[in-house]
């Protein structure tokens, strides 16, 4: 009977490692395995060589079990956005070969798709796999184009969903946003109901005396006066972190090239952790998430938390 | 090396030219004044002959007339350029001498003769801006206020100062300093205190930068003097939502819905209507109105985004991705109805173009005539 509960825990645990979707039945008291992508880096290298009981996980304070540890080279998807509006510093012809090498690099099952965008989306391949060729042709943004990039993010987050693997947002802008019709909160909520992994990458051009950090922030649009875009952007970093990613400012396209295969060796030095969580809360309610490690002189960036679902409703999109 | 009574005497003089109602242009003045203290290289030639400059100047204006601006524009462009460039005041004082000389003739006998020759000017205003002529452009921008001042004066009609209004407005459009913009938008309301298009300039001036009462007070006014302009509407219903008059503003977005407004008001009715019923905690009702505005509007992608994020908070399930609603916005997308609202420049002042275009086509015969010599 013990050998039989055993084997029907692994293979629930497996069969949720392949399927984001499914959902432990009632014998577990409708509890889903909830997943950490747990990035640990040492001098800023992914950390490599730890072991499950170097790890601990508090969910609301509680300490709970660990159901699953993992290496992370398993497969994933990705989307990387790429703001082409005209605050932009590098246009995406500029950025083709890191993209490009980017692609050659991907693991055999990893798959990646590309959406270039202003305020609205001006191309997008399919989801590409290693070695691909980028046969992306971006029409010309409007002259003066402007944003949209809580729009985008959301509609990544969103492609992402139906994916199987891990789920990664690459997002190349200067992150203001000046055209959604969604605000930074609205994405947030999705961001919390979402296991994505969300890295922003911020090009700025050396050169440029009209970029500076204040220029990006300080500014007032019709639809946002300079608090409102402030908080904006408050909250785009926000959800980048509660997501267990991170931003990155680059100086070059070279830079966004090494950015990339830095996210790279991230994302294969990654330990994946898989919990039962111990207390179901109420549908919609946070749940905090604190990863801590017994290893010394290790940074540890994971997923902050994440909002419980209404059982009936399923998984949201 | 001027002395430096040679230069006040300079400004003074280039203040005294400007002999019109300057009272709200304190920003043109500070330029005057930068202008009056710009040194001259010490290379200059301080020769300027004035005859030979008239003659290019009616020559430049002959081909305007005659049906070829751009060669025209660049001729201006090279004779001004070249007469202003380092010169400061004693440039700018010598070149309205010369210019003044043939348009005081212009506005004796046909004062609808100078409706091409604003507009001309004005273009050139834009290019010295576009070029990086400071002093260029700063002298074109005066010039063509103090014709426009002439003009009003002279004419002395309600037709004049609306047409006035509306080249004021226009110019403001392509002004990117801020207090200069403003101070033409306030003459041009001061001609014509209920014309929609200072009206709307103002809104949006002060829209731009985040003061969201002053837009409100000027929308206001705009949408009692004319209740048929949508984007006007749109602006106000936008503006009173902020201060928390909410059923004015679900009001108006439900008549602009009833409307014929064009597709961008429209489809920002659909989307802040739905913003607000959100808000209220009427997710259902929300989502079904921009189900109705998709149905409308099938291409307008920032609806279909929304639409997503509402049927998602309402957990309902969805009848097509994301994915695909951009793949088809990649191919087929209107403008972003929401960056159409941010532009300084958008709809409305496309209109305002066109009709000060057509003022200008309908006088180039009478300038064409006002050119000739006169007979002995």
């Amino acid at each position: 009977m013990v050998r039989s509960v055993a084997l029907g825990l692994r293979w629930a645990v497996a069969l949720t490692l392949l399927f984001p979707t499914f959902a432990f039945s009632e014998a577990q008291g409708s509890t889903r395995l909830h997943r950490l992508y747990v990035t640990v880096t040492r001098n800023g290298k992914p950390a490599q060589g730890l072991k499950r009981e170097d790890f601990t996980i508090l969910e609301d304070e509680v300490r709970q079990d660990l159901a699953t540890f993992e290496l992370g080279d398993s497969p994933f998807a990705a989307v990387l956005l790429l703001d082409a509006s005209a605050s932009m510093s590098h246009s995406f012809e500029e950025l083709r070969p890191a993209i490009q090498s980017f692609l050659s690099e991907l693991g055999p099952r990893d798959e990646i798709m590309s959406i270039v965008f202003a305020e609205q989306p001006l191309a997008m391949t399919s989801f590409l796999r290693q070695g691909a060729d980028l046969t992306l042709e971006s029409k010309d943004p409007p002259r003066n184009s402007n944003t949209s990039l809580n729009d985008h993010l959301y509609a990544a987050l969103d492609i992402l969903h139906d994916r199987e693997g891990r789920h990664v947002v690459i997002l190349i802008s200067d992150g203001a946003d000046l055209s959604s019709v969604l605000r930074m909160e609205d994405v947030l909520w999705k961001t919390r109901r979402s296991d994505a992994l969300i890295y922003w990458i911020h090009p700025r051009d050396p050169d440029s005396k009209s970029v500076s950090p204040r220029s990006q922030t300080q500014f007032s649009t019709s639809w946002h006066d300079v608090e409102a875009n402030s908080q904006e952007r408050k909250l785009l970093a926000k959800a980048v972190e509660e997501s267990g990613g991170r931003s990155e400012t680059v100086m070059s396209v070279d830079g966004i090239k090494e950015a990339f295969g830095k996210i790279l060796r991230e994302l294969r030095g990654q330990y994946i952790l898989g919990y039962l969580p111990s207390h179901r809360g109420e549908s919609g309610q946070w749940k905090d998430v604190k990863v801590r490690l017994r290893s010394r002189g290790t940074k540890v960036r994971a997923q902050e938390g994440y909002v419980e679902d209404d059982p009936e409703e399923g998984e949201p999109r | 090396m001027r002395s430096k009574t040679d230069k006040s005497a300079s400004a003074e003089s280039w203040r005294r030219m400007r002999n019109r109602d300057f009272r709200k242009m304190s920003t043109v003045a500070m330029f005057l004044l930068l202008l009056a203290g710009i040194e001259p290289p010490s290379w200059a030639s301080s020769t300027f002959e004035r005859d030979e400059f008239q003659a290019q100047y009616r020559q430049i204006l002959q081909t305007c007339a005659s049906g070829k601006p751009e060669d025209a524009l660049e001729a201006l462009v090279e004779l001004e350029s070249a007469a202003l460039g380092g010169y400061g005041a004693d440039g700018a004082e010598r070149v309205w001498q010369a210019e003044a000389g043939i348009l005081e003739d212009i506005l004796n006998t046909t004062p609808d003769a100078i409706w091409p020759i604003l507009l001309f000017h004005e273009q050139a205003f834009i290019v010295y801006n576009e070029r990086g002529l400071f002093e260029s452009s700063a002298y074109s921008l005066l010039m063509t206020v103090n014709i426009v001042d002439a003009y009003v004066e002279k004419v002395n009609s309600e037709e004049g100062r609306l047409a006035a209004a509306l080249l004021l407005t226009d110019l403001s459009y392509h002004t990117s300093q801020f207090a200069t913009s403003m101070s033409l938008l306030l003459k041009a309301l001061d001609l014509a205190p209920s014309h929609e298009a200072p009206l709307l300039g103002l809104a949006k001036f002060f829209e731009i930068r985040g003061k969201y009462e002053e837009a409100r007070t000027y929308l206001q006014r705009l949408v009692e003097a004319h209740n048929e302009n949508g984007e006007a509407k749109l602006r106000l219903a936008i503006n009173l939502d902020r201060f928390g008059r909410r059923s004015e503003a679900k009001e108006l977005f439900q008549q602009l819905l009833k409307s014929a407004a064009p597709s961008w008001v429209r489809s920002l009715s659909y989307q802040e209507l739905a913003r607000i019923l959100t808000e209220d905690g009427e997710l259902e009702p929300a989502a079904s109105l921009l189900e109705q505005g998709g149905q409308e509007l099938p291409s307008d992608f920032t609806l279909l985004v929304y639409l997503a994020y509402l049927t998602d908070r309402a957990g309902r399930p969805r009848e097509s991705s994301l994915a695909a609603s951009m793949e088809k916005c990649t191919k087929d997308c209107d403008a972003s109805p929401r960056a159409i609202y941010l532009q300084r420049t958008g709809p409305a002042h496309v209109r305002l173009h066109e009709q000060l275009q057509n003022q200008s086509a309908s006088n180039s015969e009478l300038l064409s005539r006002a050119l000739l010599p006169a007979s002995p």
